[in-house]
């Protein structure tokens, strides 16, 4: 597959010069986010994110917090902080079926820094439904794989489209950028109608594994 | 009923609500505002000129984009049905629905859909379609269409969505916003999970992967193809592009120019289904648990639009609704008049080709042609050009039909072409003006079948003596020199406003111009161009080329800028491909140009200052003319000459660019329409304080001062060259 090499190529070729501006990109996808209505946060200690979303949860009154994963929920020290906080933690599907949580607690693959958005890279309907059903859908997102450019953002997503496509595999990818909006009544922006209302990012250490790594 | 008739009794209706111009009148205002600020992160025309190349190259590239889909995408295990019109689409949506057991679909925004009228299909198979986009939803509710494509129910106010949300949720809702959404999110999340169906439109799809590309805000978009076991994805052929990246150009100003955000909220890839959420299915239902994805590639035209020349770059568009947005007639009647299914000025351009020629003939009667929406359009579409070429073409369907009125054809193909028959008529007209002007240049009411003429503006006289009997054929320079130019007055100037003219000479005569004025002359064509009598216009434009060709000016300085474009723009293209005119129409567009242009670019006018300096200076603000800013691209001449007039103090109005409403032909059919469009110039004129209003064209003059003079206000309007010629006094 000489063109799956050469996007891949791109791809890390991106990663590499994206590495050497970290600071600075980062700044960009953090007031980009904002703008868009996201709530973005700096994680230097992943364990402590789990206090963090405890702490969300809390303060709203939710009682019932879903991650699609249980390594999701180890690495964020999820399940210890929300008991505390007297709200239930499921990891995975939910044997009670869909749309009870409130806050769904998923990764991000990459951020594009342009526009502020998230992409969110879940062929698992049930881990995707996550960021579209509750209320509050949390991201995690490691510093290292946002990328600057709108364009940046459109050759990764092609290479992981790609990737998929290529072995016959179907794929679902989508941007996120802010919270669920609607300005169809007398154009009156009103936040969160279909989607989460809120959206909100955790800006994990870099991971050093490059950006689409599966 | 003539188009004509047919386009004032809908406009007439749309007039009678005025709900629709004040809700879209603000939202214009806040919309250029929100468009400007989202835009100036970019470089726009770089931009657009990057997203018309990759729609020209995909257009162009379709047959083997469109085979490259649809392998991509069986590739994934999508099931590909290409329909060739609405009716096989609906056929193949229905029939697989029926086939599944499904009772009720969601759907989210999908013009397509509304396109074909699947909805309706849908129903007629007893299958519930549920419009998932908020004001989608709305208008569904309310048993009505789209008037505008990115926000269908522009048109409604927050009172009338709450009675739709009353009716249909069976109990009393407040028109508070917030509580409607929370509603709506209730209400469709119910629908979301028992549907056994989703029905997607696509933003843009990928030829590499087979991918559809959604953008939506509310996140209905995702739902709809996560949540049902079956994604029906309805597209059209020109969505496809060749790969992923090639979306950059296109998601880059779609939001921008759509919604003034910089991206919409969800970008969705989908490329394949991937699964379907375990959810409880109705009795019915047939459908595989793991789901599947089917697409409908829909032609029903758009193979004829790409090879039809004049049409094909209305395949460029990505639907931002720009043209709409920016159109100062579509911004009084709505998308319901300006359109049929598809709104604004694309919707009417394509109309023929998704719904015939006769559902199209009407609605395209909205355009001014002000081409306010070619600068708006990010794919630099050349939507005015088409709006003429249809014209053209529906012109010669009712001639064919019969169906073209006796005067308004008696006058444009046999009357204005001849200078003998048409100056005759302006002089009879102006003797039989006699008992109705007394001597004053101004009729404030005229008579009968003519007193649509004066209801929104009072009209100018015909000129007792028109320019050509006023001045000689060769006027000279009051000093010696050895510039020359022709001068082509344009019928305004010498039947109506031979003042202008003189001004124009004395003014050039005064910086060293000799002024050759061949009589010959007549009208240029444009009125039969505009009204897509071609052939007429053919004809006027050779008669024209005889008529200035041997005059020995060295340029043709007009003072009209829509007679300007003809010489310089229309002539040469009605003259294409005749190889006696070809050269000659080039060569007269080469030596034209505008007055302003002329004495700034040429004479080097624009420093220092004319007239006697004074210590209270007169404000003025200046209306720049359609055909000059837009047409000829002329903005900073006409403002540098202004500068220089010592009596006067320049203030911008803040809407520049905006149309007066004259658009020729335009505020004689449709004066009611063409009236609101200047009460809002009007009104933008008031806010500047300005007592004098300046303007480089005769028509601009003739709307706004007969506007001022219906209202009784004391500001005047003068053209250019009357304010610089009373300098000189």
């Amino acid at each position: 597959m000489p063109l799956l090499r050469h996007v891949e190529e791109r791809v890390y070729q991106t990663w590499e010069a994206s590495r050497r501006r970290q600071s600075s990109i980062l700044s960009r996808f953090v007031a980009e986010a904002e703008r868009a209505g996201g709530v973005v946060r700096q994680a230097v200690d992943p364990q402590a994110v789990g206090f963090s979303i405890a702490a969300l949860a809390k303060a709203q009154g939710i009682t019932l917090c879903q991650a699609t994963d249980g390594d999701l929920a180890r690495e964020l020290n999820l399940e210890a902080a929300l008991i505390e906080a007297g709200v239930s933690l499921v990891t995975g599907p939910s044997p009670d079926g869909i749309g009870h949580a409130e806050i769904g607690v998923t990764r991000a693959t990459a951020g594009v820094a342009e526009t502020g958005s998230i992409v969110v890279h879940l062929d698992e309907v049930d881990a995707r439904l996550l960021t579209m059903l509750p209320e509050i859908h949390v991201a995690l997102l490691h510093q290292d794989t946002v990328v600057d450019s709108l364009e940046e953002g459109l050759l990764l997503t092609r290479y992981l489209i790609l990737r998929s496509c290529l072995q016959g595999r179907p794929s679902y990818l989508s941007w996120v950028t802010g919270p669920s909006r609607t300005a169809d009544i007398e154009r009156v922006l009103t936040i969160g109608v279909h989607g989460p209302r809120q959206l909100h990012i955790f800006l994990l250490p870099p991971a050093g594994k490059g950006i689409g790594s599966s | 009923m003539t188009r004509q008739e047919e386009f004032r009794r809908r406009a007439a209706a749309a007039l009678a609500n005025p709900r629709i111009r004040d809700n879209l009148g603000r939202f214009g205002i806040a919309y250029g505002t929100a468009r400007r600020n989202a835009l100036a992160v970019v470089d726009y025309e770089k931009e657009r000129a990057r997203l018309r190349r990759m729609k020209e190259d995909a257009i162009e590239r379709l047959p083997e984009l469109a085979r490259q889909f649809v392998e991509a995408a069986r590739r994934v295990g999508v099931i590909v049905y290409e329909a060739k019109n609405a009716e096989e689409a609906n056929r193949y949506i229905g029939d697989l629905a029926r086939a599944k057991g499904v009772e009720l679909a969601v759907k989210s925004k999908s013009m397509v859909s509304e396109e074909i009228g699947l909805n309706h299909h849908l129903e007629r198979l007893g299958i519930t379609p549920v419009e998932a986009d908020l004001g989608e939803w709305i208008i569904q509710q309310a048993g009505a269409h789209p008037s505008h494509s990115v926000m269908p129910c522009i048109h409604m106010s927050k009172e009338e969505v709450a009675g739709v949300f009353s009716k249909a949720l069976g109990r009393e809702v407040s028109p508070d916003v917030s509580l409607m959404v929370r509603l709506a999110r209730e209400e469709l999340r119910e629908k979301f999970l028992s549907a056994g169906m989703g029905i997607s439109g696509a933003n843009i799809a990928v030829a590499e992967t087979g991918s559809v590309i959604i953008v939506t805000n509310e996140g209905n978009g995702r739902l709809v193809t996560s949540l049902p076991p079956i994604h029906v994805a309805l597209l059209g052929y020109d969505k496809i592009v060749p790969t992923i990246e090639d979306a950059a150009a296109h998601l880059k100003l779609l939001a921008k120019t759509a919604t003034a955000q910089h991206l919409t909220v969800y970008t969705t890839f989908i490329t394949g289904k991937t699964g379907a959420a375990a959810v409880a299915r109705p009795r019915e239902f047939r459908g595989a648990a793991t789901g599947e994805m089917h697409i409908v590639l829909l032609d029903n035209g758009r193979w004829a639009m790409r090879d039809d020349a004049e049409f094909r770059e209305a395949l460029y568009c990505v639907r931002c609704a720009s043209c709409a947005n920016v159109c100062p007639t579509y911004r009084v009647v709505g998308g319901h008049v300006f359109g049929h299914i598809y709104t604004g000025v694309i919707g009417a351009v394509i109309t023929p080709f998704h719904h015939g020629w006769e559902a199209a003939a009407v609605p395209q009667e909205a355009c001014l042609l002000c081409r306010a929406c070619v600068d708006a359009c990010p794919a630099e579409i050349d939507l005015p050009r088409m709006i003429v070429a249809m014209r053209g073409r529906i012109v010669e369907q009712e001639e064919q039909q019969k169906k073209a009125k006796g005067i308004r054809r008696l006058f444009l193909d046999a009357i204005l072409p001849s200078p003998s028959l048409f100056h005759l008529a302006l002089r009879l007209a102006a003797v039989m003006q006699l008992p109705l002007t007394r001597g004053r240049t101004i009729l404030r009411e005229l008579p009968g079948p003519l007193k649509r003429l004066t209801r929104i503006r009072a009209m100018p006289a015909v000129a007792a003596r028109p320019l050509r009997s006023r001045v000689a054929e060769v006027l000279p320079a009051r000093r010696d020199s050895s510039r020359s130019v022709t001068f082509f007055a344009s019928c305004l100037i010498d039947q109506f406003y031979p003042e202008i003219g003189e001004a124009v000479i004395k003014v050039l005569n005064h910086c060293g111009v000799t002024v050759h004025f061949p009589k010959a002359q007549s009208c240029c064509g444009l009125p039969a161009y505009y009204e897509g009598h071609k052939e007429t216009a053919g004809r006027m434009a050779k008669g024209l080329i005889v008529a200035l060709e041997p005059s020995p000016g060295e340029h043709v300085v007009t003072a009209t800028p829509p007679c300007g474009i003809t010489l310089k723009q229309y002539i040469p293209k009605l003259v294409k491909g005749d190889p006696r005119w070809e050269g000659r129409g080039q060569a007269l567009a080469a030596r034209t140009l505008d007055f302003s242009e002329y004495l700034v670019g040429v004479l080097g006018l624009g420093e220092g200052t004319f007239g006697e300096p004074t210590p209270h200076k007169v404000p003025l603000t200046y209306h720049d003319s359609c055909s000059g800013l837009r047409g000829l691209r002329l903005a900073e001449p006409q403002r540098r000459l202004l500068r220089m007039l010592t009596r006067y103090e320049l203030r911008e109005l803040d809407e520049i660019g905006e149309c007066c409403g004259f658009g020729g032909h335009f505020s004689m059919d449709y004066p009611d329409v063409a009236g609101e469009v200047l009460t809002r110039k009007l009104a933008a004129i008031e806010r500047t304080g300005a007592q004098v209003v300046a303007v480089d064209s005769p028509g601009c003059l003739l709307q706004i001062r007969g506007g001022l003079l219906k209202r009784h206000s004391p500001v005047q309007v003068r053209h250019i060259a009357e304010l610089l010629a009373e300098a000189l006094a």
